[in-house]
């Protein structure tokens, strides 16, 4: 027992952090380091959780959990190539409002066919076998969920290295060049189209893959999930950890992951008189203002602590980063 | 001396203005080029369409002999034609090394591929090599580590100029590369140009209010005036055209308006 939560409840909210996470750093992408204001991230998190239940649920075609997955973040990046096309060559505010568009337009057809939502999706078991999840067995439902979390925060770990590794590499410097000049990178030779599709397909694909946990996890759609409060909600996370940080697009699904728990507790549950939701709305907010005007840059401005560079002693700057 | 460029009845218009209109001028490989004319001539629209960030409606550019004219800036910029811009366009949070070494070209960890796992680190060490060897030609080695937007308005111009020797072009664009810089980084920008010129054989197009410091140092020298060339020769004919004499200074008109 942590502050009052149960151990059930403690893996639950690690469980959100994974997620959180993985969605945030993906924008992270887009929005911090390709410069990108994407306002319409959710929709892929969305397109992500819809061709996975399509792809594995029984009434529909029954395959396996991977290839759910992998059909999710296929469609996705097929949904963001046809989407950033015409997009990506709009400016700044456009660009944005377009993609909005793009978020709400998912949520609205998506509501259109499920409004009652999707029950008895299968669960998030990586292994394929059976495992008893009805089960009154409080050790074996423990024991579960925490393999369930390992997958998810494995699969956290990779994405993290993935986005590290690209950003470290002249592929991230290209894409941080542009996001200072757009047409002095042209006029430097690059393909500024290409780079920016590029960003937009592989954050595209990986909140779907966020977006597939999400509801292997729920073993629920429910569309009117997917509105313009989560966009928000993941643009905070990136905004308040830093933009173009990787581990602040982490610590900020962390933080913002602890917020709506603890507005959660605040407001003592359903059925009071404080609105957890409105309480979350207030805190959020109020935490935006005080970063704009003690950090604007985010917690951890844009660049990543170099932790094992430092317990190693070695130096290595990224490329794209000044001294 | 063969031609690097070739411009042929080039013309565009924005609304109602015809910003070019009907340009014609060759540019030897290996001069040194001023363009010149008063503001509003359309010399900053001929640059940005032989860069390709302007289309033309009218007439064709050559590099090389090739039509450039209509590509994107990226290709252009690959052909071998590098510029900088009248207001300074670095990636100021970019280091001055990183502002050199992004300009690279076929950079393999630039790919996704390749920069997974790709063996991108020994390009990158060669290619540091190649931006210490051209932080050492403009004199700034000493500020290879600062945030180029921190760096003083002469030193962006340098990085400027170096970035387009990083895309190791042939033909440099430089927009008013003296314009609000102090004399003795004017001096030493324009003994860069002239090593370039000399020991690398780079043609340059300047643009160019200062016509003092255009008719000492160009080769070859274009004037425009209202989107049209109005002469093209060597500074000292030049200097005693009447046409650019009337350009500048005006001639004098009566009431009616006529000269």
């Amino acid at each position: 027992m942590i502050l009052g939560l149960a151990t059930d409840q403690l893996l639950e909210l690690l469980w959100v952090m994974g997620i959180f996470s993985i969605l945030s750093l993906s924008l992270n992408l887009v929005v911090g380091q390709a410069g990108l204001f994407q306002l319409g991230h959710v929709g892929f998190f969305a397109i992500g959780g819809i061709m996975t239940v399509y792809g594995t649920h029984a009434d529909h075609l029954g395959l396996d959990l991977l290839a759910g997955i992998l059909l999710g973040m296929a469609v996705s990046a097929l949904c963001a190539v046809v989407i950033g096309l015409p997009t990506l060559r709009l400016r700044g505010d456009y660009f944005a409002i377009a993609t909005l568009g793009f978020a709400i337009i998912v949520r609205v057809i998506l509501e259109g066919y499920y409004i009652q939502g999707v029950y008895n999706i299968p669960p998030l078991n990586p292994f394929g076998h059976p495992i008893p999840f009805q089960t009154t067995v409080i050790g074996v439902t423990v024991g579960w969920r925490v393999i369930e979390l390992l997958f998810v925060l494995g699969l956290l770990a990779v994405v993290y290295l993935f986005l590290v590794r690209l950003d470290r590499a002249p592929f991230g410097r290209a894409l941080r060049a542009i996001r200072e000049d757009e047409v002095a990178a042209q006029a430097l030779g690059k393909n500024v189209m290409a780079f920016k599709l590029k960003a937009f397909v592989v954050s595209a694909m990986l909140a779907a893959l966020a977006g597939s946990l999400y509801v292997h996890h729920l073993r629920v759609f429910d569309p009117s999930a997917y509105d313009f409060n989560l966009t928000i909600l993941i643009l905070v996370m990136v905004i308040l950890g830093g933009l173009g940080s990787h581990q602040g697009a982490v610590l900020g699904a962390v933080l913002v992951t602890i917020l709506n728990e603890v507005a959660k507790q605040l407001s003592g549950g359903v059925g009071h008189d404080i609105d957890a939701a409105a309480l979350n709305n207030l805190l959020y907010s109020g935490l935006l203002v005080l970063l704009m005007v003690v950090r604007p840059q985010g917690i951890l401005g844009d660049r990543d602590l170099r932790l094992m560079d430092r317990l190693f002693g070695r130096f290595r700057r990224r490329p794209g980063e000044d001294g | 001396m063969s031609t690097i460029l070739e411009v042929k009845g080039l013309g565009v218009a924005f609304g109602g203005v015809r910003a070019v209109d009907g340009v014609s001028f060759d540019v030897r490989e290996g001069s040194i080029t001023g363009l010149i004319g008063p503001n509003g001539a359309g010399k900053t629209t001929v640059f940005d369409i032989a860069t390709g960030f302007t289309r033309p409606q009218h007439g064709e550019v050559r590099f090389r002999g090739r039509r450039i004219d209509g590509l994107p800036p990226h290709v252009i910029a690959r052909r071998g034609i590098g510029r900088t811009f009248q207001v300074i366009r670095l990636m100021p949070r970019l280091d001055a090394t990183n502002n050199l070494l992004v300009a690279q070209r076929d950079q393999v960890g630039e790919r996704i591929a390749g920069a997974l796992f790709g063996d991108w680190r020994r390009q990158e060490a060669e290619n540091r090599r190649t931006a210490q060897g051209i932080l050492e030609r403009v004199d700034l080695t000493h500020r290879k580590d600062v945030a180029a937007g921190s760096l003083s308005y002469g030193q962006q111009k340098l990085i400027e100029i170096g970035r387009t020797l990083s895309l190791d072009v042939d033909l440099i664009l430089l927009d008013e590369p003296m314009a609000g810089v102090n004399p003795a980084m004017r001096g030493q920008i324009l003994d860069l140009i002239h090593r370039l010129n000399e020991e690398h054989g780079k043609t340059f197009i300047i643009i160019e209010h200062d016509i003092q410091m255009i008719m000492g140092h160009s080769d070859d020298v274009i004037v425009l005036d209202h989107g049209k060339e109005i002469a093209q020769g060597p500074p000292q004919d030049i200097q005693n055209d009447p046409r650019v004499i009337e350009a500048y200074l005006g001639v004098g008109h009566d009431e009616e308006g006529k000269p």
